[in-house]
């Protein structure tokens, strides 16, 4: 279903023009498409990406783009392209799998750890202005890494009802987080 | 362009998860490459389910108040039991001192401030200096030789066996049983008169009103009530009644009390009163 609504949405406004400049618009989610499903960090990730832009640019004139598709199906082509020469290069293939690690996550989410430990303080701000049922949600979920099945047998609660709390939470949560400029990119 | 995509942050939130089905995810991936808006949100989420998965201890951590902290160090003190206990109850005691001092002080300094009347007439308002001499003045008042409407023997005993008391200035006392010859001689100007002075000695201004205006209602021309009349009301704060008794007075060209009230009604006019 959301697959559907995702679709139909796209197809409700026309995708915005290929050319240099919005190519050139993308570096930060093409880094975080890498980042986060190619499990690249590091020199890695800087060498991938800079590869992917490079041959985004030289060769979007080629693109025609034919069912009135996405520049962005053009640009993640590109991507798996050069990501896929990068692991046969270094002989393996790796998708992520497992969760993601603080360390994983320095230089593209956070410039060390120290200002995660800042965010996490922060956070704590946060959610302490949440309602307690939102709370207990996240923590079983997020901190307790429960399923949601899970979570709603502890909370006794039925799953759906879960699934709404931990939807309104996460709401508030973004909320409440988006005003504050330590949250923003 | 903003994106109309229903349903976002719960499929950020499950993307973020890793937890979108493979087809949904590489859909989603393609609409993020190009929506900036998507983009903010799944990096934000991901800082977010970061910090909540690696410092959950002190992300869903009770946020300590002032109280908790100073329960906590309470807790730390290298303390025997018995400092303890007596340390809170010594505290107590103090704060319970502290409270009644101050609860004292501020009753005293009321007191002082409206002249040792807490209650009752309230008397404030303006008293010009020269004014004690007025008092003076009817201290020396001929009790031998009353004015000629004191005509009956009996009221003029009855005052003449007041005034040593009076004249020692124990208006507390004179009032009580001038109160008591108004009572017997309901008619008596000068009673009534040496009553409402007393009380305006005694800071009851109201009384002292009531009595000076029931004098004036049996002798309108009465210069010393209308002066301590204009002095009730300067006591009171009524400026204007107090400038018209004055004003009345000095129309009177009484010899003693005109010049007073003329004295005193420029000390008005100067205060802007």
């Amino acid at each position: 279903m959301f697959t559907q609504n995702f679709i139909d949405d796209m197809g409700k406004s026309p995708p915005p023009p290929l050319d240099k400049e919005w190519i050139a618009s993308r570096r930060e989610a093409v880094k975080h498409y890498l980042w986060k499903k190619w499990n690249l960090n590091g020199n890695d990730l800087d060498d991938v990406l800079q590869e992917t832009m490079v041959a985004a640019l030289q060769s979007f004139a080629n693109y025609e783009g034919r069912n009135n598709a996405e520049p962005a199906t053009y640009l993640i082509g590109i991507a798996k392209n050069v990501v896929q020469t990068h692991f046969r290069r270094r002989d393996r293939h790796q998708h992520r799998r497992a969760p993601l690690e603080i360390a994983e996550s320095i230089g593209v989410l956070f410039r060390d750890e120290i200002e995660a430990q800042e965010l996490a303080k922060c956070l704590q701000e946060k959610i302490s202005k949440l309602p307690k049922k939102y709370v207990q949600v996240l923590k079983l979920i997020y901190y307790q890494d429960y399923k949601e099945r899970d979570a709603a047998a502890e909370m006794g609660i039925p799953v759906d009802k879960l699934y709404s709390l931990k939807s309104d939470a996460l709401k508030r949560l973004r909320k409440l987080c988006k005003k504050d400029a330590r949250f923003r990119p | 362009m903003s994106c109309t995509y229903q349903d976002r942050l719960d499929y950020i939130a499950d993307y973020v998860r890793g937890e979108l089905p493979e087809s949904e995810q590489e859909t989603f991936e393609t609409h993020y490459l190009g929506c900036d808006e998507c983009l903010n949100d799944i990096r934000l989420m991901e800082k977010a389910t970061l910090a909540m998965h690696h410092y959950g201890g002190t992300v869903f951590a009770p946020k300590t108040t002032w109280l908790d902290r100073l329960n906590i160090w309470w807790d730390e003190l290298p303390l025997s039991p018995q400092w303890r206990t007596a340390i809170p109850s010594l505290a107590t005691y103090v704060l319970l001192i502290g409270i009644l001092s101050a609860g004292y002080y501020w009753f005293n300094s009321s007191l002082n401030k409206n002249g040792g009347h807490f209650y009752g007439d309230q008397p404030g308002g303006m008293v010009p200096e020269h004014l004690e001499k007025t008092f003076v003045k009817l201290e020396h008042f001929d009790w031998a030789q009353p004015p000629a409407s004191t005509t009956e023997s009996a009221l003029f005993n009855r005052l003449a066996a007041i005034q040593p008391v009076y004249q020692a200035r124990n208006y507390r006392l004179a009032a009580d049983r001038l109160a008591a010859v108004v009572a017997d001689f309901p008619q008596s100007p000068e009673a009534h008169l040496f009553l409402g002075v007393s009380q305006l000695h005694l800071d009851h201004t109201n009384a002292a009103t009531k009595n000076l205006k029931k004098v004036l209602q049996m002798r309108p021309d009465y210069a010393p009530a209308q002066w301590h009349l204009a002095h009730s009301y300067l006591r009171q704060n009524r400026f204007d009644d107090a400038r018209q008794q004055l004003t009345a007075l000095i129309k009177q060209k009484d010899s003693q009390f005109s010049a007073l009230a003329e004295q005193c009604l420029k000390e008005i006019n100067r205060q802007n009163k």
